[in-house]
């Protein structure tokens, strides 16, 4: 059952706009990742799911009763005035709560979030960490069915964000849906089911990483380190290799298949006597993915890497060709 | 330094100009209360106030003061007492009472009066009634007296005419006397003339005794001629009484016989007293005689005399008739003067007043105040409670419910299920409470010099009219904050709001000074019902059972903003627009697709229970194969029923079980 529904929602402050043509169903019990570059209109979808703003055109359709939403947003909302305590048990009224119920809620997330010490001081007080807790805290407080974080774990230590990354996982496994972003893919990658991407006000990816990986045709990550930094020019020219994720002398590479390749590669490095300190091939993560998917190429790029690979295959073939009369094995004519 | 105030001033300006509304605000302002102001007050000064009149029986003296205050529109009101009149004047429903004494009249012994009643507590209006009042009243007493000494003067006047009319007649009277003295005068001579003296030694008495000698003689020949016939007479009676005692009756003879005796010696006794009276008269009739004779000859010499008195008698006669003649005309004259004399006393007597004090002022003139005599402070006290409860009530409102919308914990505020209602209900009674508290601060305090009395059945309904005042005001102050997008609009706005209702509340500048149509709008400010219920109360001792309209107008504002509130906050909460389509989008979609869902679910367990027997894990039997297809096929029919976007849900799991089915 969705709990979410986005029917082909618009967006925008007057004339500006913020997002376009957004369609999306949103799984329950599910957690839900949404990447994005800066201001791509992340924390704008959040709202409207949530329903602080209404869309220009198209709807949203919550299938939750509205006392089962919490929600914890980048800047912290709540009384600089009142305590934490005082907050809590606050927003835990207006939604309803007996005082048992705030007690052992209250105790529960303020033990976790490790607030305890600092419930008696004035909200206003606390650090940025501890803030960020608080609204964490905040957003929970009401046992919701769906729960929306933006960016949760900002500002918090390793040690904290494994915390609230955990208590996102307990939510899960009390059924509840979570959609939430953050700037740290690799806490994304751990934690949440499904992933959606936006670019270009508008969604261009949603699904698993496995869809993620399907979509953009890639199986393997290779990184290769060069002694000379003016030589990653020369990758530049021909291979028109993933300058986004590139970075100085370091030249990585997102592809399919791993042969044909390597045999490639090899052949351009040895013509050109580019001198190399490392090649690393691992499995691409959700960073590499989303900086391939949002990174300057347009799809043409994808196109032409997948060109390059068929002009490749179709010299290959030749070769193999060639090679079988000049027999020569078949492995070297598999794409 | 100057430079960075002025940066800062500059950065504050353009702050102002670019929220648009606050740039209109401070701009439209100032124009808005002129324009109100201007066109409400019109040109003229005049206050346009009720005056009750009440009298006993209203005399044209009294009925031509009401037509004169008529002229200066004041709008007059009759009342049957005393009572109602002053207590129309504590409830406001008139600006002042005139009580006029009974058939208000001029009079030497008649003690009129006009008896004022005004409310000193609104102290920006008494003393301007009283002034216009007062001042038509000494002008009408000034009319009066002006009257009155014309009356005086007329009658003076027409006096001097007829007395310079008499003149004459008086002349004329003089002369009348005069000759009239000049008659009696020549009426003195004549009859000095007349000798009246006359000698008795003449009449000679002695000769009388004379004369009655003579009388003597005729007179015993009379007395012995009685005296014989008495005697026969006597012998007569011997004869009778012999008669008689022969008869042999003894009734007869005691009846008669006694009498004959009797008579009989009455003969006797009558024969003596002529023998007696017999000699006297000879005597007396000797001296008559010769008194008759000297008598015959003074008559004639009395006789000559007469004649003479007759001549002067007549002469006198003539001239007493011109004597009367002229009586006779100053006799006219004096009538004549009789009349004027009698008109001029008439005309005085129309004139009903000599008393110079009374023609000064013709009757008294008393101001009296409608509120017992109060502390200066006691008159102030209700405008200022109201102006607290109006700007506490206002600003923390407002302020509070901006405070609420810019913080930070608004949006948390707007996802809970809490209505935006529930937290502007939870303000109003923040901002109630406040006020109840200064107000229960500022009674207490101030009470010992308002000396009021039942001071805490005072306190407490004055408390209920606070909670009712307070409550508008704070409505008012949260539908403010609520239609405002920043703080500085809400401040300008609620004093915008304040200043109207203080300019058209009567505090600076009475009510009285608009128009009557557009006073009776104005009676339903709410700040002016305020000031009216604490003046009621702390100034004029007023029992609440007595303003029940007043009462009424204030919760109608009460009710009115309060369901101004609820509508509107459904405005202003966007969230609820939102939530309410998504939920009303939903309802509709939940209508529809109740049974879908029933199916989706019933689906979706098929295809689990399918994807478990058809995993490539398992090792499949022909059981399994046959259960599976049986399960697909139901599944099938389900999957025909479910609408075109469900359908693309369980499209590609059906086609892969599908095919899974078909290799096998």
């Amino acid at each position: 059952m969705n709990i979410v529904e986005l029917e082909h929602v618009n967006f925008a402050y007057g004339k500006s706009i913020i997002l376009k043509d957004i369609s999306l169903k949103l799984q329950k019990g599910k957690v839900i990742g949404i990447l994005g570059e800066s201001g791509v209109g992340k924390t704008t979808l959040l709202s409207l799911i949530v329903g602080l703003l209404k869309p220009s055109k198209g709807r949203v359709i919550l299938n939750v009763p509205e006392k089962k939403i919490g929600f914890s947003f980048q800047t912290p909302s709540f009384f600089d005035e009142l305590t934490v305590e005082e907050n809590i048990t606050y927003f835990a009224r207006l939604y309803g709560l007996d005082k048992n119920q705030i007690e052992k809620t209250k105790t529960f997330l303020l033990g976790f979030l490790e607030l305890n010490d600092h419930a008696k001081k004035l909200a206003k007080e606390l650090s940025g960490g501890m803030k960020k807790r608080l609204d964490v805290i905040l957003s929970l407080v009401n046992d919701p069915h769906l729960i929306i974080l933006d960016e949760p774990v900002g500002e918090l230590d390793p040690f904290l964000r494994e915390k609230v990354n955990e208590l996102i996982s307990i939510y899960r496994k009390r059924g509840a849906t979570i959609i939430l972003t953050s700037h740290y893919l690799s806490d994304l990658m751990d934690i949440c089911e499904e992933f959606i991407i936006l670019k270009d006000k508008t969604v261009i990816f949603s699904g698993t990483f496995d869809n993620l990986l399907s979509q953009l045709n890639v199986n393997y990550k290779t990184q290769i380190v060069l002694e000379n930094e003016r030589d990653v020019e020369l990758f530049k020219t021909i291979f028109r290799y993933n300058e986004a994720l590139s970075i100085r002398n370091k030249v990585i590479f997102l592809h399919k298949d791993k042969p044909l390749f390597y045999k490639l590669l090899l052949h351009f490095i040895k013509k050109n006597k580019i001198k190399i300190k490392e090649i690393k091939v691992t499995s691409p993560d959700l960073r590499d993915l989303f900086l391939d998917l949002v990174s300057k190429r347009d799809t043409n790029q994808k196109e032409t890497r997948s060109e390059n690979e068929n002009q490749i295959n179709q010299t290959n073939q030749t070769k193999a060709k060639k090679t079988i009369l000049g027999k020569k094995t078949n492995s070297e004519k598999e794409p | 330094m100057l430079q960075t105030i002025f940066e800062v001033i500059r950065k504050d300006l353009r702050l102002l100009i670019r929220s648009r509304s606050s740039l209109l605000i401070i701009l439209l302002t100032p124009l808005l209360i002129l324009l109100i102001t201007g066109v409400s007050l019109e040109k003229q000064t005049n206050f346009y106030i009720t005056a009750g009149v009440y009298s006993d029986s209203y005399s044209h003296l009294a009925k031509s003061y009401i037509s004169n205050l008529e002229m200066q529109s004041v709008n007059v009101k009759y009342f049957d007492s005393e009572k109602e009149c002053v207590d129309a004047v504590k409830y406001g429903t008139v600006q002042a009472c005139i009580v006029f004494s009974p058939d208000l009249r001029i009079e030497d012994k008649y003690n009129g009066f006009i008896k004022f009643y005004v409310d000193y507590s609104h102290l920006n209006l008494a003393w301007a009634i009283k002034d216009m009042l007062f001042t038509t009243a000494q002008e009408e007493t000034k009319e009066l007296s002006q009257n009155l000494i014309d009356d005086l003067l007329s009658v003076v006047e027409t006096a001097n005419k007829n007395l310079d009319l008499q003149k004459s007649d008086l002349t004329n009277l003089a002369t009348s006397n005069d000759k009239l003295s000049s008659i009696f005068s020549t009426i003195s001579s004549y009859l000095s003339v007349i000798n009246p003296k006359f000698d008795f030694s003449l009449l000679k008495l002695d000769d009388i005794e004379d004369s009655a000698s003579s009388l003597k003689l005729k007179s015993s020949g009379v007395v012995s001629l009685a005296s014989n016939k008495l005697s026969e007479v006597s012998n007569s009676l011997d004869e009778l009484k012999s008669s008689v005692s022969q008869i042999n009756d003894s009734q007869v003879n005691s009846l008669i016989l006694p009498k004959i005796d009797k008579i009989k010696t009455d003969i006797i006794s009558y024969q003596q007293t002529i023998l007696a009276n017999k000699n006297s008269i000879d005597s007396t009739a000797g001296e008559l005689q010769s008194y008759i004779e000297n008598l015959k000859n003074q008559i004639n010499n009395l006789s000559k005399i007469l004649d003479e008195v007759r001549i002067s008698q007549d002469k006198s006669l003539e001239y007493v008739s011109d004597g009367k003649k002229q009586v006779a005309n100053i006799l006219n004259s004096v009538f004549d003067l009789q009349k004027s004399i009698n008109e001029l006393e008439k005309k005085i007597d129309q004139v009903s007043v000599f008393s110079s004090g009374k023609i000064a002022e013709p009757f008294k003139t008393e101001i009296e105040s409608v509120t017992p005599e109060k502390h200066s402070i006691t008159l102030l006290f209700p405008t200022i409670l109201s102006l607290m409860v109006l700007f506490v009530s206002l600003i923390i409102s407002s302020t509070l419910l901006q405070m609420e919308k810019q913080s930070e914990a608004h949006i948390r505020n707007l996802i809970t299920p809490t209505k935006t209602l529930i937290i502007s209900l939870g303000i109003f009674l923040t901002t109630l409470i406040v006020v109840i508290l200064q107000y229960s601060i500022s009674l207490i305090t101030v009470a010992p010099m308002l000396s009021i009395k039942g001071f805490f059945l005072k306190f407490l309904e004055a408390l209920l009219l606070t909670i009712l005042s307070s409550s508008v005001f704070i409505f008012i102050g949260i539908l403010i904050g609520s239609s405002s997008k920043s703080e500085e609009i809400s401040l300008i706005l609620t004093a915008l709001v304040a200043l109207l209702l203080i300019i058209f509340s009567g505090m600076i500048y009475p009510l009285e000074a608009f128009p009557r149509g557009l006073q009776m709008v104005l009676k339903l400010n709410p700040l002016y019902l305020t000031d009216y219920f604490y003046n009621q109360i702390f100034v004029k001792d007023v029992v609440l059972t007595k303003i029940p309209l007043q009462i009424l107008t204030q919760l109608c504002w009460f009710v009115g903003l309060f369901i101004a509130l609820v509508l509107l906050q459904e405005l202003f909460d966007e969230k609820f627009l939102i939530s309410h389509r998504n939920k009303a989008l939903h309802k509709k979609k939940k209508r529809n697709s109740r049974v879908e869902n029933e199916e989706t679910e019933k689906l979706t367990k098929l295809l689990v229970e399918l994807n478990h027997i058809l995993s490539p894990k398992n090792k499949i039997t022909t059981e399994e194969i046959e259960n599976a297809k049986r399960l697909y096929l139901k599944a099938l029919s389900i999957y025909q029923k479910l609408d075109k976007t469900q359908k693309e849900e369980f499209f590609d799991e059906l086609n892969l079980i599908h095919k899974k089915l078909s290799a096998l």
